[in-house]
């Protein structure tokens, strides 16, 4: 029996039973449509919405498929508007954090994993501890710091705060990755005179490259959905990543609809395509940083 | 050794220290006003007696909130793993078109169900038109600005939730499943004797990292109805922020995330090491 035909033969009462086993796939099935019609409607809505002109978007009853197809509210975003800055500046911000953070962070878990010494656990144990900070307490003290620093308003603030938050979590992945290394390799790099900076770049970081690819999608992708303390540190319009830059859309009167979804196709445009390419590997990353110890 | 250093660095400077002065700050009276002066506890007093503060207000709303989305999220996302589980044609699409809404920032997701709960104009009105006699004001009337705040939190967090108890289903033997259905177990009893007690640590992690995190993350509650219609979606983050740029009173803001921390810890701590910390050990 293989594993496949066992996982159909969970959800039925009996293996002999076919008829209830055919009512309990529609069911199955009926479930599944509602979960996914409640996770994606909004996206196609979205979508949608972002190629209608205003008038039909100010129609009733609106139109579940566009009456015409139109691309005005794309050419507004990408040229009459400021998007095109914020969407750079997401990128710069998740781009710094992610490739920066996860550098640091293969450094320390690599020696904390594969080089444990008195009081290596407790380490780890306190970065997994950061997870239960809220970011919400750093937010005042970073902004008096940063007041008396001069870093309020810059990019440099925003790029401390991600990695200050990415970091610990990132190590928690990268555990889970490094873990699985088998400690005979980096033995034997040793016994062939590599030094142990050399082992991590050139034995460690190769093998795991697919794990940390994946995690450094995963720290892109929350360090591009970091919203609340970029909006109360970053006044300058140019300097603000889309998340907070996509209150240029909410304007005094009515907000214009069809131009705020083709901002945000836009803005969520890299989480579907990371997903699309990387499904499996962005789940396991998210799983070992956090179910494994 | 040496390795843990540049790490240690970013944590001291960056959150150790920063997490230090915000407590220090708590016990201070810090207002760009008068000048500052150490009063104990007075900024906790002035928060938890309710005559001036909406501490309580905002601890209840982010109560509920907080509590209805992690239920929400980690039972569909349950439900949500066992199909894909048993699911065999189509793995991959299914599994890539239920993990999007998790990649999309809470912000522009708050901006897609805003448009999609609006009054005039919005497609949920559309198409609840044949059962409601006219539009509804979801995010402007009291207690549903609040539901529409927990389905769009929700609707973020159900993929992880999934993913989570998704890798928890495979990693039971599938001999197990096998061995009970030759005993004649129905799947009511495979899913209470074999899926729960197995997967209990990943749903309790599932459960509680999305608690921590609506709890203190007023992001949807801020930009889909502002903390109103009132003071009705008043989260505590929300207040958090008014502390700190509409009152400009530091030591009460100070004291506020020290509270947001300490009520955090107490929940979680117990939580993430039943449903990690104890497992990984044996």
């Amino acid at each position: 029996m293989g594993l496949s035909d066992l996982r159909e033969i969970r959800w039925n009462r009996k293996v002999t039973n076919t008829k209830k086993s055919t009512i309990s796939n529609i069911g199955k099935f009926v479930i599944l449509a509602f979960i996914l019609l409640y996770l994606l409607f909004p996206l196609y809505w979205t979508f949608v919405t972002s190629f209608k002109k205003l008038t039909e978007v100010l129609q009733w009853p609106p139109t579940l498929i566009p009456r015409e197809f139109s691309l005005s509210a794309y050419i507004f975003t990408l040229i009459n508007s400021p998007l095109p800055i914020f969407i750079f500046n997401s990128f710069f911000y998740a781009t710094c954090t992610s490739l920066v953070v996860v550098i640091i962070a293969s450094i320390t878990t690599y020696g904390l994993s594969k080089y444990p010494y008195l009081g290596s656990k407790q380490i780890f144990m306190a970065f997994f501890l950061t997870r239960i900070i809220p970011p919400q307490i750093l937010w005042l003290p970073l902004i008096i710091m940063y007041t008396r620093m001069g870093l309020q308003d810059t990019r440099t603030g925003v790029l401390l705060f991600l990695m200050a938050l990415n970091y610990p979590l990132c190590i928690w992945m990268l555990k889970g990755l490094f873990d699985e290394v088998s400690d005979s390799l980096i033995d034997s790099a040793l016994i062939d005179g590599c030094t142990r900076m050399r082992i991590l770049f050139s034995v460690v970081i190769p093998i795991t490259m697919p794990g940390i690819a994946a995690i450094t999608i995963i720290v892109f992708l929350w360090s591009w959905a970091e919203f609340m303390f970029t909006y109360l540190i970053i006044d300058t319009e140019t300097l603000k990543p889309i998340t907070v830059g996509i209150y240029y859309f909410v304007g005094d009167q009515a907000v214009q609809w069809n131009n705020m979804a083709a901002s945000e196709v836009l803005s969520l445009l890299p989480a579907l395509i990371f997903i699309i390419l990387a499904q499996k590997r962005i789940v396991r990353g998210l799983t070992s940083g956090a179910v494994k110890g | 050794m040496l390795c843990t250093i540049p790490g240690l660095v970013v944590v001291v400077f960056l959150v150790a220290y920063p997490v230090c002065f915000n407590i220090f700050t708590s016990f201070v009276k810090y207002d760009n006003v008068s000048p500052k002066k150490f009063i104990a506890l007075g900024n906790y007093q002035w928060l938890l007696s309710s005559e001036y503060s909406d501490f309580r207000l905002g601890l209840k709303i982010s109560t509920i909130y907080s509590f209805s989305c992690a239920t929400l999220a980690t039972l569909t996302g349950l439900v949500l793993a066992q199909i894909l589980y048993s699911i065999r044609k189509g793995k991959g699409f299914f599994r890539t078109a239920t993990l999007f809404s998790w990649g999309i920032p809470l912000v522009i997701a708050s901006f897609i169900w805003k448009w999609i709960f609006s009054k005039d104009l919005g497609i949920l009105n559309y198409l609840l038109s044949p059962f409601i006699e006219e539009n509804i004001a979801w995010l402007t009337t009291r207690g549903l600005a609040l539901l529409t705040a927990i389905i769009t939190t929700t609707w973020h967090h159900i993929p992880f939730a999934m993913i989570i108890i998704l890798a928890g289903l495979e990693s039971i033997d599938p001999e197990l499943f096998e061995a009970a259905v030759m005993d004649g177990a129905g799947y009511n009893q495979i899913f209470w004797s074999i899926i729960i007690p197995l997967n209990r640590h990943q749903i309790v992690v599932a459960f509680t990292i999305i608690w921590m995190f609506t709890f203190r993350t007023p992001d949807v509650l801020f930009s889909l109805t502002g903390g109103g219609p009132g003071k009705n979606t008043y989260h505590l983050g929300i207040f958090l922020v008014d502390m700190i740029y509409r009152y400009v009173d530091f030591g009460k803001a100070g004291a506020l995330g020290v509270l947001l921390f300490l009520t955090t810890a107490v929940i979680a701590t117990p939580l993430l090491y039943y449903g990690i910390i104890r497992p990984s050990r044996n």
